[in-house]
This record gives C-alpha cells, sequence and structure tokens, in this order.
C-alpha cells in the first residue's frame, strides 16, 4: 500500500466513525449544525440524536446568551417581539448574515417560562414546548379532562441537560380534599411521556405565585410576595418543600408610610406587596432575589448557605437607586418612575453581575459592581399605552431569556 | 512502579513501518493505548510495543506535541501562552490530509488532550463552509435526492445565509 491510498482510507475512517464525528461536530457554532445536516442522511441521524444535543451542551456550556422581550402581554394581536444577545445589537426581524436567531413564537402564543433552551408556551388553552433554536413545537397533554375546570392549574418547567435527561413539567392544581391542604402536584417527564402524581396534597398561602415558577439546579422555585414565603419543589425526591428563609423585610421607608405605588394591573397582586415586589433570578450558579419599589430603588440578595449548619439566608448583595446613577440622565422622574427589571446575568468574572432595565424605550445593562458602566441597547420598544403597568418588577414576566439548544421534544 | 530514579524508564513502540520510538515512561502515561498495554503486561515490558495502526509520521507528530506540553507544564509561569502559540503553530503545519490521519492515530492511541485539541482544529477548518465543502473534506457521497435537499434546505432557510464561498 502506498501512503496516498492509505490517507484516502483513513478519511473514510473518520467519516465511519460516528464517535469520532460528533466530538468534532459539537465543537461547531449552532448554524453550522444546522446546516451540516445536509451533508448526508447520516450527519442528519447524527445530529438528530438527542445524544448530540446532550453532549454539545456539555461541550459548550448552556451559555444564556440572549433576551427576547414581548412587552405588549396586555393586547397580544398588536405586539412586537424583540430579541437581542448581549455582545452584539441586533434585533427582530432579523435577517441579518452570519448571526443566527432564534425563531419566536407566533403572535397568538404567549411565552409563560423560558429554561435552558426550551419555553413553555401558551396559545388560548392549549399548552406548548417550544424549541427557539429549532423552531420544533410539541402540544403538551393536559393531565386533566378537558371538562374539569375546577383544578386551575399552573405549569412550571424544568429542562437542564447536564443534569437530567429530557425535560420535566410541574403543575400544581387544587386538590378537591380538604382546604387546608388544597395543593397537589403533577409532573410530567418527557423520558416518560406520561404524568403522575407526586407527594401528598400540600397548603401554601393564597399569594403563592405558582404561575412563575423558577427553575434552578434540581428544583422549581415559587415566591408569594405577601406572605414572604418560598416553596420550591424537588425533582430528585418529587416533593414540595418549605425549606427557604422568608424573603426579607421590605425597607424601612415603605413600612412608614412612605409612598407606595400601585399598580393597576391584575397580575401584579402577586408580584407585589406594599408596592414592594420580589422576583428570584438565577445567576452566577447562585439563587439571586430582585427586591424593588416601585420608584427606582433595587436591592438583589444572594440565597447563601452556612457551611457548618447549612441554613440557608439571603444575603444582601447591592443596593441600587438608579437616581444617584449614571443612569439616571435616562429617567423621567415623574411620581410613577417609568423603568422595569427585565433581567439578572452573569457580568465578566468573578461572580460580577449585571442587570438589565428598562427605561422608556431603551434596555440598559447596568454593571452592579460599581453602578457606573452600563450599556445602552436602543432598540425604540413599542411600549403599552399605560406606562405605569411597566414599572418596577412587571418587566421581568416579558423578558424570555433564550439559550441555544438542539433539545428534540 | 520503581519510585525517583535519574534514568526515566524508556518504553520501545514500533509503527506500521517498523520504524522503532523511544519514549519516557512519563510521556507514555499520556497514551491511554500504550498505557493500557503495559498495565496488562504487568509492567513487565521489554520488548517493543507494535502499534498495527499508526504511522511513522503520525506517531513522531504526536510524540513531537507530548514532549512539548510536558516541557511548558514544567515551567507553570510561561505555560499557557507558551502553549497556546506551540498549538496554533502545530495546527497550522498540517495539511488537511495530515490533519485527518492525525486524528485517526490520536484516537487509536487514546491522546485525550492532543484528540480534543484536534477535533476542535477539524471544526474551526469546516466552520462556516458549504456543505460540498465538507462532502469534500470528508470523502462523503451525497445521499439526498435533489426533492430531500430542497425540503431540507427550506426548512432550515434561517441558517443558511451568509456561508463563506470555498
Amino acid at each position: 500500500m502506498n501512503q496516498k491510498e492509505l490517507i484516502s482510507s483513513s478519511v473514510e475512517v473518520i467519516e465511519g466513525c460516528d464517535g469520532l464525528l460528533t466530538e468534532i461536530l459539537v465543537r461547531l457554532p449552532l448554524r453550522d449544525v444546522i446546516t451540516f445536516k445536509g451533508v448526508s442522511k447520516r450527519w442528519l441521524s447524527l445530529i438528530s440524536d438527542p445524544y448530540f444535543s446532550r453532549r454539545r451542551a456539555t461541550v459548550q456550556g448552556t451559555r444564556f446568551s440572549g433576551l427576547i422581550l414581548d412587552p405588549e402581554v396586555v393586547n397580544p394581536q398588536h405586539r412586537e417581539l424583540t430579541f437581542f444577545y448581549f455582545n452584539k445589537k441586533i434585533r427582530r426581524p432579523c435577517r441579518r448574515r452570519r448571526i443566527f436567531c432564534p425563531k419566536v413564537p407566533d403572535n397568538c402564543s404567549s411565552m409563560l417560562q423560558s429554561c435552558n433552551g426550551l419555553m413553555l408556551l401558551r396559545r388560548f388553552s392549549d399548552m406548548f414546548i417550544y424549541n427557539p433554536t429549532t423552531g420544533d413545537k410539541k402540544p403538551l397533554l393536559s393531565p386533566f379532562p378537558s371538562f374539569d375546570e375546577s383544578a386551575s392549574p399552573e405549569y412550571s418547567l424544568a429542562f437542564d441537560p447536564l443534569r437530567f435527561l429530557g425535560y420535566k413539567l410541574i403543575c400544581i392544581f387544587c386538590g378537591k380534599s380538604s382546604k387546608k391542604d388544597g395543593y397537589q402536584t403533577m409532573i410530567y417527564s418527557s423520558e416518560s411521556g406520561t404524568w403522575k402524581h407526586c407527594g401528598s396534597s400540600f397548603s401554601a398561602p393564597l399569594d403563592m405565585d405558582f404561575a412563575h415558577g423558577v427553575y434552578f439546579k434540581d428544583s422549581v422555585y415559587w415566591i408569594g410576595n405577601r406572605s414572604k414565603t418560598t416553596l420550591r419543589f424537588d425533582l430528585k425526591t418529587e416533593c414540595v418543600k418549605d425549606d427557604m428563609p422568608p424573603l426579607p423585610p421590605a425597607p424601612q421607608y415603605l413600612k412608614v408610610g412612605g409612598s407606595s405605588y400601585w399598580v393597576n394591573v391584575r397580575r401584579s397582586l402577586k408580584l407585589a406587596y406594599n408596592g414592594y415586589g420580589y422576583i428570584l433570578a438565577p445567576a452566577c450558579g447562585y439563587m439571586n432575589l430582585i427586591g424593588a419599589d416601585f420608584e427606582f430603588c433595587m436591592r438583589v440578595f444572594r440565597l447563601m448557605e452556612d457551611n457548618y449548619s447549612s441554613s440557608k439566608s439571603w444575603v444582601l448583595m447591592h443596593s441600587v437607586d438608579l437616581r444617584r446613577t449614571n443612569l439616571k440622565r435616562f429617567l423621567n422622574t415623574g411620581p410613577a418612575g417609568n423603568y422595569s427589571i427585565l433581567h439578572l446575568i452573569k457580568d465578566g468574572e468573578d461572580d460580577e453581575m449585571a442587570l438589565f432595565v428598562q427605561i422608556d424605550r431603551k434596555v440598559i445593562a447596568l454593571r452592579l459592581k460599581d453602578h457606573t458602566r452600563y450599556d445602552v441597547f436602543d432598540f425604540d420598544l413599542k411600549l403599552q399605552k399605560d406606562p405605569r403597568s411597566f414599572t418596577g418588577v412587571m418587566g421581568w414576566y416579558t423578558a424570555f431569556e433564550y439559550v441555544e439548544s438542539l433539545a428534540c421534544l | 512502579m520503581s519510585g525517583i530514579s535519574d534514568t526515566e524508564r524508556m518504553i520501545t513502540l514500533k509503527t506500521v513501518e517498523g520504524t522503532l520510538f523511544d519514549v519516557k515512561s512519563s510521556i507514555a502515561k499520556d497514551i491511554k493505548t500504550v498505557q493500557a498495554f503495559i498495565d496488562d503486561s504487568d509492567d513487565d515490558v521489554t520488548s517493543p510495543i507494535p502499534l498495527p495502526n499508526v504511522f511513522t509520521r503520525e506517531l513522531s507528530r504526536i510524540l513531537d506535541y507530548l514532549n512539548n506540553h510536558h516541557r511548558f507544564r514544567s515551567d507553570i509561569e510561561k505555560a499557557d501562552e507558551e502553549m497556546a502559540r506551540y498549538d496554533a503553530e502545530f495546527a497550522k503545519s498540517m495539511s488537511h490530509e495530515e490533519l485527518k490521519a492525525l486524528i485517526l492515530a490520536a484516537n487509536y492511541l487514546n491522546v485525550k488532550d492532543l484528540l480534543e485539541f484536534l477535533n476542535q482544529t477539524v471544526a474551526d477548518v469546516i466552520q462556516n463552509k458549504s456543505v460540498e465543502f465538507v462532502r469534500n473534506f470528508f470523502g462523503i457521497e451525497n445521499d439526498y435526492t435533489p426533492e430531500e435537499e430542497e425540503k431540507l434546505r427550506n426548512e432550515n432557510e434561517w441558517a443558511f445565509n451568509g456561508v463563506e464561498q470555498d
């Protein structure tokens, strides 16, 4: 055999070895992966395999890379979604070359939750699992018969390819038994494809916001702003636990009859109490909590665990008054501060964080380290008529993180 | 295993062509296939270890890579910088054919760090390239019908903008 023959036979061997080929392809940017489905049928099946998306997530990490903004929650007929990456300024409709853009859901679907690359959507009365990277959409089987409307179920999505296979849905609903332990839980696993009851029924304060679950490290969390309660569903033991510290008290100035501002939107009842709202915000590998009044002050807490007693507590990390930062020039200082918190992300090295806030038609990323540096994304966002309904923590539920994922549904 | 000694034990490897390479046992540790052979023989390796799938050119490159990386690691301060420079040169010095032959050798010998580096190098080569370029690179026959190809292209239209011309 001469050298030339040996080389050409070795080429076929790379192509013939699924493991080696996968290891090469998982290192490619997403757009190439999708393009190369067209190389051959074998490549298509290799790339479509669930192992491929898991392996790619392991090699490249599940980087949080963009936000989808959906500011028109009140009027879905005229809403306009905006998408942007943090390090590249782009917006929808994204026809620019060379930059990958997620497919945003159709106008009739509202986004409920985003979790590591998959989304939970509602379209009229139907629920869907959606992958904004591939555009795949799958209707969610309801665990209840269609005529049964008494349960008023709320759903939360858990998807974490680095921790468990497939995705899971947690359904919290009102049981028919006694009022005291009124809530029950069901869990759906994409691996089994079925719903099952889990744990015993449990009681929860009336203000628990089960509609806004937040997934973080094998648990889904919910908070109640009035009762200061946090509950979590532990995916490992498959039951609801009440082992979280209470939410920190609202700042003094609100207690002594300071300006508490009520937002005239139904949703806000669970989002804020006494003019102060909290939202759960995982970032930097920690669970964080953002508290905000309806003016310009916010505080960022981090859930810390004591090494010795393993008791958990909320530790204040940052306290920000936007009127005292460099952002003050953007503020419109009426009584209703027209700003909204959108998201919290890791910023650079060392656990530093940046807070995305919307002020008028702009999105601004404020570096929490020193409150002096910020980036402005000027989208000319279409705002609702009543800007007050956007104040404070409300915007959190209209901003959804986008993570690349090839996960199959 | 023997303890610290001035003269490190040497292991002899034999390629397809019959070329012999003497390798320090500390380097051989990074070649998992060779190390497994040594472990299986209870450390009693006196004759050259035959490598029936590895050619002289590839083995000599792999040993170069490992020797240099060992040397860099001994100087912690400059290690990262020098390693990155060396790796870049190493990748640049190879033709596509050589790169593919080396990946197979590294895969067979199970040299983890090198294999990861080479996988990334190939990914960098085919990144942003057309489907035709990739088929050509790996010697793959197109087994799609024109209709199937058209359908796939339409489904993923959004991903197809701005591919580099080969």
